[in-house]
């Protein structure tokens, strides 16, 4: 039978490869499908003997180093019938507190060293939960139910949590064992956050895919490298920052990476100068970009490299569909640049207790990508730069009005803009213009003040301090010029005071 | 902070941070490595610029070590010869 739920999806694989492991987290030890059915069932029984109940949002804060008990608190909870909202142990406090709030998540499962944020919802450990019986629980879940809550940053400035339910998260799972992807693989490398669509993306593979989600306890690009070499990594998922850095720090010199036969950028397109360059660093694999969002998964496009179309992301995958649509809502022929909107195969997403901006970005089975691209006469898809509000950093979107926000609750900030620059291995990273109530303000403590609201990634690279916003003559900052104050600080005058 | 090791290490984190934040600003500086200016990029171009040249291996997860220079550098002296 197939699977149409996420505990199915384990139970089968269970049962056929009981002790085949499903995860590594280097350096922390190894997780066989065996254990991660058992033990999320002794966790469901400890969210039951809770008071957990159908439907129920429990956030999941976790870090890289704690990938097994993150995958076994993940299916415990919809074990249980409940919903997982995965969360980063990058995000700042306030984020996580917001997420939480929002979702009216009524507990929050913690990795170690990890606290969540106070508020009236419990808290604990896996392991608090896990010392019952471990028989198999028996919640009715189905398809159709909410399965996990994923927030990314939005237009708007507040992070959104976008719902997908079972029938998403399990389409096009794979029942064959000699089917299943990328079976020339026995390890699937990535360092993905969990919390983050391509992280989740990473699991369902853990769970579906043929070889064990291998990930580093700690990253850092050197340990990354490393790993491709002793575990002999077969399948490889980075992002461009990742990848350049790799590059630019000679890593590929040092180490066998003849290995790779599938190197894959899941979260943002490899630049086709890189591609290049990767392809000569991984003599043996295929360079490949994977184009979707947290919204339209599993909605993708995929593009082996090719010299001949190097910047082109692909036409769409696994009966999903793509179209360019013009302002009043009409397909636009190849050639001319309009609005990207994918079609899911699955049930789509949609987001979570937000209906205006669900009917805004969903559109009858359409996701609008909120980017501007075209098709070329082929179908294969290339995208336009445009001015935004959301920018891509590095594996991240980061809305500059949500850093915006966090700038103007400092009582010295008067007034404060924030553009994306771009970034030679980050692609873009935000520059913040802030102008001060009174002269003498500290960048660093301006800073500081920052990383209690925003998560690393969100921190402005680069900051400004100047005595006014350039504006037009409704009052509107002019971004274009805001971006020459960095251009020309660039240059040789001081940054910040 | 002074000595060849606070010195090597600041010049660390100068080329970490591309050349953004001068070596004696970061011996002087005695706060947060990210509030003075070093990026999430920066930070693991330090953990491996240290493991590599120190062979110490540092955490970013808990940072407790990356979160002043005079730590850092106290770090890195008690856990070399």
């Amino acid at each position: 039978m197939t699977p149409r739920t996420v505990p199915q999806m384990l139970a089968l694989r269970a049962e056929q490869e009981p002790g085949g492991a499903a995860i590594v987290v280097e350096g922390e030890g190894t997780l066989t499908f065996g254990e991660w059915e058992r033990r999320s069932h002794a966790v469901a029984h400890g969210l039951l003997d809770r008071g957990v109940r159908p439907g129920d949002r429990i956030g999941l804060l976790f870090g890289g180093r704690d990938w097994v008990d993150f995958a076994v608190s993940y299916c415990a909870v919809q074990l249980a019938g409940a919903v997982a909202v995965p969360l980063s142990d990058r995000l700042a406090p306030a984020e996580v507190r917001h997420m939480l709030d929002h979702c009216e998540a009524s507990a929050v499962l913690c990795g170690r060293d990890l606290k969540a944020p106070d508020g009236e919802r419990w808290a604990a450990a896996p392991a608090e939960l896990e010392g019952g019986t471990a028989d198999p629980v028996a919640v009715p879940v189905g398809p159709q139910d909410l399965a996990q809550i994923l927030y990314t940053s939005g237009t708007t400035g507040l992070p959104k949590g976008v719902g997908a339910t079972h029938a998403n998260l399990t389409f096009g799972c794979e029942t064959r064992p000699k089917r299943r992807r990328f079976g020339h693989s026995r390890h699937l490398l990535h360092a993905f956050p969990i919390g983050t669509n391509a992280g989740q993306t990473m699991l369902m593979n853990a769970l579906d895919a043929r070889p064990a989600m291998l990930t580093p306890a700690r990253f850092t690009p050197a340990r990354f490298t490393r790993l491709i070499e002793s575990y002999a990594v077969g399948t490889v998922f980075v992002v461009p920052a990742m990848a350049i850095e790799l590059l630019n720090a000679g890593l590929h010199e040092r180490h066998d990476l003849s290995s790779v036969v599938l190197l894959g950028s899941a979260a943002s397109a490899l630049p086709p100068a890189v591609s290049v360059r990767l392809s000569a660093a991984f003599p043996n694999a295929t360079v490949t970009n994977y184009y979707t969002s947290t919204e339209a998964a599993p909605a993708q496009t995929i593009m082996i490299f090719d010299p001949a179309r190097p910047d082109a992301l692909g036409r769409p995958a696994f009966g999903g569909a793509l179209r360019i649509t013009g302002p009043d809502g009409e397909a636009l022929p190849p050639g001319e640049a309009g609005e990207v909107w994918m079609r899911s195969p699955a049930v789509p997403r949609s987001y979570y207790r937000d209906e205006q901006a669900s009917a805004e970005s969903f559109r009858g089975g359409w996701v609008r990508m909120g980017d501007l691209g075209y098709l070329d006469a082929d179908g294969y898809l290339h995208l336009v730069d445009r001015e935004s509000d959301v920018v891509k950093s590095g594996a991240f979107k980061v809305s500059t009005l949500q850093v915006e926000a966090a700038l103007y609750e400092h009582p010295q900030v008067a007034e404060a803009a924030v553009v994306g620059v771009p970034h030679p291995v980050l692609g873009t990273v935000l520059a913040a213009a802030v102008v001060p109530r009174s002269a003498g303000m500290s960048e660093t403590g301006l800073r500081a003040f920052l990383m209690e609201r925003l998560a690393g990634h969100e921190l402005p690279d680069r900051v400004l301090v100047v005595d006014g916003l350039p504006r037009n003559q409704s009052g509107k900052v002019i971004k274009r010029e805001l971006r020459g104050l960095f251009d020309a600080a660039v240059t040789g005058q001081t940054e910040g005071t | 902070m002074s000595g060849p090791l606070a010195d090597r290490i600041a010049e660390l984190v100068c080329a970490a941070s591309d050349g953004r934040l001068p070596a004696e600003e970061v011996l002087r500086s005695q706060g947060s490595l990210s509030a003075l200016g070093l990026t999430s990029l920066g930070l693991l171009r330090l953990i491996d610029a240290i493991e590599d040249e120190f062979g110490v291996v540092l955490d970013l997860g808990s940072g407790a070590h990356l979160d002043s220079f005079p730590l850092l550098v106290g770090r890195v002296a008690e856990s070399t010869p």
